[in-house]
C-alpha cells in the first residue's frame, strides 16, 4: 500500500487535461470555437478508452493512494463506459454548442473534471474517496447545467440541481460520519463489521447506511429522490443532459455496487425489501410520469428514471446474471440514450429546441437517417430484439427470476408494457403524422451524425453479439475488490 | 488529591497569565497610541504629546480615563444587540492572540502545538466583529467601511497564511516556540528564517506587507479612510466600545510585529554568548521585544510616509502580486528542503 | 488539555474584563440622549435613503475567491508540518496540488475576477 500513481494514470491524465482546457477557456478569444481543444479532448478520450480497455483484463485487485483507491476489473469496465459516454457526448457537442453560442473550452474541462469524479466514485475503496468523487463529479455538472445563461430554464436547472445536490451531499456525508462513528473506519472493508450478528451499534449503523444510500439514490435518480430529474434534464444543455443521463448513472450505480457488495450477507435480507420497494416505485414513477409528457427531453428524463429502476432490479438479485445484466444494461443504456439525445439535438435550431412531440411530426420521413436511428433507440429502450436494450433487460429480469423474485420481474415486464404507451407516441409522431412545421435543417455538424451512427451501430451490435461482452462482464465482479466470498455466500 | 492540586495549579497559572496578558495588552496598546503620536510629531517637525507626565508619557492614561467618561451612545436606528456585541468580538479576538505569543524562551501563556494556525483563525474573528459593528450601526459610512474591511482582511489572509507556511515547513512545527527553536543555527543569526534561503527572505517581506494590510494599517487603511469614510466601521461608536476598536487596532500592530519577529527574525535567538547571564532566558525576551519594537516602529513609520492606496490597487497588490509571490516562495522553500536538506543559505558556503 | 484550558480561561476573563469596562463606562459617563444625537451620522446633513441597500457584487466575488483559496491553503498546513519527514513524494504531491491552485488563480485573473472596477 503506497502511492502507485500508475494505477490512477487515467484520472491524472483527465485532471491535467481538465486544467488545461479550463485555462484555454480563459485565453480563448470571443466568438471563436475551441476546435483544437475539442480535437485534443476527443483524442485523449479515445486514447484513455483504449488504455482502460487494455487494463480491463487485469486480474486481481491493486490499490493506490495508500489504499484509498482500488483498481480492478469492475472499475476498469465502468471507467470504460464513462469514457465511451464522454466520447459520444463530445462528438455531438461542437455543433450544438456553437449553435447555442456557448462553445467554450471550459466546457471540455468541466466534462473531464466530472469524469474524474466519477472514476473516483466507482474506484473508491473508502467512503471518503467515494464522497470526494461524488463532489468532484457534481460540481462541474452544476455549472454545465446552467451553461445556457440566456435561456431561462438552464440556470434554473443548474440552481435546482445545485441546491438539491448540495443537500444530498450533506445527507450522505452525515451518513458516512455515523458509519465512521460506529465502525471506526471509512474503508469499504470495514463495512463488513455492519453484520447484524456482531454489531453493537445497530441503530447508528442503520441510520448511517440509510443516509449513505439515500445520497447515492439521489444521484442515480431513484424514487423517491427522482423529482429533480425531469426539471434538470429539461433545462440543461441537451449534450449535458445526455452526459448526465448516462455517465452519472454509471458512476452512481458503480458506487452503489461497491457499497452493496461490501455489506455483510446477513444485512441483505433486511435491506432487500427496501430495495424492492424503491425499484418498484422508481419504475412506476418513471413510466407513469412519462405518459403525460409532450416534451421529448422530459419524456426521456422520465424514461431514464424508469431505466434506473430496471437497473436496480438487476442489482437486487445479487447473482451473476444480475451483475452481468447491470453492466450490460448500463452500456446499452449509454448507447441508446446518447443516441436519442443526439437525434433530439439534430432536430433543433438555434433558439428553437423543437423538442415537443408535435415538432417531431413527420420528421422520420423527411430525415430518414435520423428517423430510423431514433426508432432504433426507442425500440432498444422498449426492449425489442435485436437491440442491446433487449439483451440487457432480458438479463436483468432473468436475474430477478432466478433470485426468487418473480413478482419484481413481473412488475418490470409490466412497466415495459406501460412504457410502450409513450415510446410508441414518439414513433407515431415521427413516421405516421403529417408534417406540422416548416422544414427543419439538421445541423451541419459532422460529429453529431457520427455520434448517432455510432450509437445506432453499437445498439445493434450489442443486440446481436452478446456472448463475448457477457463473458467479459462475468469476470468483472469475480476479479474485483468486492469481498472475497461474499457473492458466493449470498442467499 | 494530587491531581486536583495539579489541575488547580494549572488553573491558577492560567488565571495569572490572563491578568498579566490583559495588563500587557492594555499597556502595549496604550503606549503605542502615545508612540504613534510621538513618531508622527517628530516626523512632521513637531513635538507630539508632551504635557501629561514626563515627555507626555502618561498621555495614554489620560486618554483612557477620558474614554471612560464619555457617553455610551447607541443610535436609535442601530441593531442594538449586534451593535453591542461587535466590539466585544473585536476585543476578545485581538486579545486571544496574546495567549500564544512567546515573550521569551520559557515565557508563554500556552504554547499551542497549532500556534500559527490558531493565530490565523483567531484574527479572522475580528473581521466578523468589524462586519457586525459596521452593519449594525445602520450608517452608510460604517457599512461601507465594514465591507471594505472584510473584503480586505479576507483577501490578505491568503498571502498571510501562505507566507506563514514557510516557517512551518522549515521548522516542521506550527508551535511558535518550536519555530523559534528551529532557528537556532548559524550563531543565532544566520539561522533565522529570514536568512534561511532566498525564498524565505522574500516570504518575510510578503508576509509583513500582507499582515500590515490585514490589520488595516496605512497605507492599506481604506476601511477607516478618515478623509473619505469619516471613521469607517466605528463612525457611530463612542466611549468604551470605541476604545475596544482602538485598543484592538494598536494591539494588532504589536501582535503582528511579535509574530513576524518570532517566525522570521529568530524570536529570542540572538547572536551572542551572553544568552544565559540572566535567568529564565530574560535576555532572549529583551532581544525578542527589541526585534518586535523595530518592526513596530517600521509600521508606524509607514503610516507617516506613504499615502493611502486606492481600493483597486489594494486588491491588485493582494491577488496579483502577494498571493502568487507567496505561492512561489512556498514552492521554492519546498524545493530547497529537498535540494539542501537541513542546510541554510549561508551554510552552503562555509561551515555555519 | 493543559494547553487548551488556559485558552478557555483567557477567553472568559477577557470577556468579563470587556463587559466590566463597558459597565464602568455606563456608570461614569453622562447619559443625556437627544433625538439628534441618536440619528445616524451623515456629516450633519439630514439622513436620506435607506442604508441597507444591496452591495456591489464584487464583494461577493472576493468572498468566493477567499473561500476557495483559504480552504485550499488550509490543506497546506498539515502537509507543511510533516514535509520534513515525508520527503520527495509529499513534495511532489503538493506541488501537483499547487499547480491546480495556481491554475485556478490564473483562470480567475484572466477572467477578470481580480479586477476591482
Amino acid at each position: 500500500m503506497d502511492f502507485r500513481v500508475g494505477l490512477v494514470a487515467v484520472e491524472v491524465a483527465l485532471s491535467l487535461l481538465a486544467l488545461l482546457f479550463i485555462l484555454l477557456g480563459a485565453w480563448q478569444r470571443p466568438n471563436t470555437s475551441p476546435t483544437g481543444a475539442w480535437a485534443v479532448a476527443v483524442l485523449a478520450l479515445i486514447a484513455l478508452g483504449g488504455f482502460s480497455l487494455s487494463s480491463s483484463g487485469i486480474d486481481g485487485v491493486a490499490r493506490s493512494f495508500y489504499g484509498l483507491v482500488v483498481s480492478d476489473r469492475l472499475g476498469a469496465f465502468l471507467g470504460l463506459f464513462s469514457l465511451i459516454s464522454g466520447l459520444l457526448v463530445l462528438f455531438m457537442s461542437p455543433a450544438y454548442l456553437s449553435r447555442e453560442g456557448i462553445h467554450k473550452a471550459e466546457y471540455y474541462g468541466l466534462v473531464f473534471l466530472s469524469l474524474v469524479g466519477g472514476f473516483f466514485m466507482f474506484k473508491a475503496a473508502s467512503l471518503l474517496t467515494l464522497f470526494l468523487g461524488l463532489e468532484v463529479l457534481s460540481m462541474p455538472l452544476y455549472v454545465l447545467c446552467g451553461l445556457k445563461r440566456n435561456f431561462g430554464k438552464s440556470p434554473e436547472a443548474g440552481l435546482k440541481y445545485f441546491y438539491l445536490g448540495a443537500f444530498f451531499s450533506a445527507v450522505m456525508l452525515y451518513g458516512i460520519s455515523f458509519l465512521y462513528g460506529a465502525l471506526g473506519t471509512v474503508n469499504l472493508e470495514g463495512l463488513a463489521a455492519l453484520a447484524i450478528s456482531s454489531n453493537r451499534h445497530g441503530l447508528m449503523c442503520a441510520f448511517g447506511l440509510a443516509l449513505l444510500l439515500c445520497g447515492l439514490a439521489f444521484k442515480a435518480g431513484l424514487a423517491p429522490f427522482h423529482a429533480w430529474v425531469p426539471d434538470v434534464y429539461e433545462g440543461a444543455p441537451t449534450t449535458i443532459t445526455a452526459f448526465m443521463a448516462t455517465f452519472v448513472k454509471v458512476a452512481a450505480f458503480g458506487a452503489l455496487i461497491r457499497i452493496l457488495f461490501s455489506l455483510p450477507p446477513d444485512i441483505l435480507p433486511v435491506l432487500k425489501p427496501f430495495g424492492w420497494l424503491v425499484a418498484v416505485l422508481t419504475m412506476f414513477a418513471g413510466n407513469l410520469g412519462a405518459l403525460y409528457q409532450t416534451n421529448i427531453k422530459r419524456l426521456l428524463a422520465f424514461s431514464s428514471i424508469a431505466h434506473a429502476g430496471y437497473l436496480l432490479v438487476g442489482l437486487l438479485s445479487f447473482n451473476a446474471l444480475g451483475q452481468q445484466g447491470v453492466l450490460y444494461y448500463l452500456l446499452a443504456y449509454t448507447f441508446m440514450n446518447v443516441g436519442a439525445f443526439a437525434v433530439v439535438i439534430a432536430f433543433g435550431q438555434r433558439g428553437e429546441e423543437n423538442v415537443t412531440l408535435d415538432d417531431l411530426r413527420g420528421m422520420g420521413l423527411r430525415h430518414p437517417f435520423l428517423g430510423v436511428a431514433m426508432a432504433l433507440f426507442i425500440l432498444s429502450m422498449i426492449g425489442i430484439p435485436p437491440t442491446a436494450g433487449f439483451v440487457g433487460k432480458y438479463y436483468l429480469f432473468a436475474a430477478a427470476l432466478s433470485a426468487g423474485m418473480p413478482v419484481l420481474a413481473v412488475i418490470g415486464v409490466l412497466n415495459s408494457v406501460i412504457s410502450l404507451g409513450y415510446y410508441l407516441r414518439v414513433l407515431v409522431a415521427l413516421f405516421m403524422m403529417p408534417e406540422a412545421r416548416a422544414v427543419i435543417i439538421p445541423p451541419k455538424g459532422f460529429g453529431a451524425k457520427v455520434a448517432v451512427a455510432a450509437c445506432a451501430v453499437l445498439v445493434l451490435w450489442f443486440g446481436c453479439f452478446v456472448s463475448s461482452p457477457i463473458a467479459a462482464f462475468q469476470g468483472a465482479f469475480s476479479q474485483s475488490m468486492l469481498q472475497p466470498g461474499t457473492i458466493a455466500r449470498l442467499p | 488529591m494530587e491531581i486536583f492540586l495539579q489541575e488547580g495549579l494549572v488553573l491558577l497559572k492560567a488565571a495569572l497569565w490572563a491578568v498579566a496578558l490583559s495588563l500587557v495588552m492594555a499597556l502595549v496598546a496604550g503606549f503605542l497610541t502615545y508612540l504613534e503620536r510621538k513618531v508622527a510629531g517628530h516626523m512632521q517637525a513637531r513635538l507630539g504629546p508632551n504635557r501629561v507626565g514626563p515627555y507626555g508619557l502618561l498621555q495614554f492614561v489620560a486618554d483612557g480615563v477620558k474614554l471612560f467618561l464619555k457617553e455610551d451612545l447607541i443610535p436609535s436606528d442601530a441593531d442594538a444587540p449586534l451593535f453591542r456585541f461587535g466590539p466585544y468580538l473585536v476585543f476578545v479576538g485581538s486579545f486571544a492572540v496574546f495567549a500564544v505569543l512567546p515573550f521569551g524562551e520559557r515565557i508563554v501563556a500556552t504554547d499551542l502545538n497549532i500556534g500559527l494556525f490558531y493565530v490565523l483563525a483567531i484574527t479572522s474573528i475580528e473581521t466578523v466583529g468589524l462586519l457586525m459593528a459596521g452593519w449594525a450601526s445602520n450608517n452608510k459610512w460604517a457599512l461601507l467601511g465594514a465591507m471594505r474591511s472584510a473584503a480586505q482582511s479576507i483577501s490578505y489572509e491568503i498571502p498571510v497564511g501562505v507566507s506563514f507556511l514557510i516557517p512551518i515547513v522549515l521548522a516542521g512545527s506550527m508551535s511558535l516556540q518550536g519555530i523559534i527553536h528551529a532557528q537556532a543555527g548559524g550563531f543565532g543569526l544566520l539561522g533565522w528564517n529570514v536568512f534561511h534561503n532566498p525564498f524565505s527572505l522574500a516570504a518575510f517581506f510578503v508576509g509583513c506587507t500582507a499582515m500590515v494590510a490585514e490589520i488595516n494599517r496605512t497605507p492599506f487603511d481604506l476601511p477607516e479612510a478618515e478623509s473619505e469614510l469619516v471613521a469607517g466601521y466605528n463612525t457611530e461608536y463612542s466611549g468604551m466600545r470605541f476604545a475596544f476598536f482602538f485598543l484592538a487596532e494598536y494591539a494588532n500592530i504589536f501582535v503582528i510585529s511579535m509574530i513576524a519577529a518570532a517566525i522570521f527574525l529568530g524570536g529570542w535567538q540572538l547572536p551572542s554568548p551572553f544568552k544565559d547571564i540572566l535567568p529564565f532566558g530574560l535576555v532572549g525576551s529583551f532581544v525578542l521585544l527589541a526585534k518586535a519594537a523595530v518592526l513596530v516602529f517600521i509600521v508606524l513609520w509607514l503610516r507617516w510616509t506613504l499615502p493611502r492606496v486606492r481600493v483597486d490597487q489594494l486588491m491588485e497588490v493582494c491577488w496579483k502580486y502577494l498571493t502568487p509571490m507567496a505561492l512561489v516562495c512556498l514552492m521554492g522553500t519546498a524545493v530547497w528542503m529537498w535540494a539542501f536538506p537541513g542546510r541554510i543559505f549561508f551554510g552552503l558556503f562555509g561551515t555555519a | 488539555m493543559y494547553t487548551v484550558v488556559p485558552l478557555l480561561i483567557l477567553f472568559v476573563l477577557s470577556s468579563v474584563t470587556a463587559i466590566v469596562f463597558v459597565l464602568a463606562n455606563r456608570l461614569l459617563g453622562p447619559q443625556a440622549m437627544t433625538p439628534s444625537k441618536l440619528e445616524p451620522f451623515e456629516c450633519g446633513v439630514e439622513v436620506y435613503g435607506p442604508v441597507r441597500q444591496p452591495l456591489h457584487v464584487r464583494f461577493y466575488l472576493v468572498a468566493l475567491l477567499f473561500v476557495l483559496f483559504d480552504v485550499e491553503s488550509v490543506f497546506f498546513f498539515p502537509w507543511a508540518v510533516i514535509l520534513k519527514d515525508l520527503g520527495l513524494v509529499a513534495g511532489v504531491e503538493m506541488l501537483a496540488f499547487l499547480l491546480f491552485l495556481v491554475g485556478a488563480l490564473a483562470y480567475a485573473w484572466k477572467k477578470g475576477a481580480l479586477e476591482w472596477d
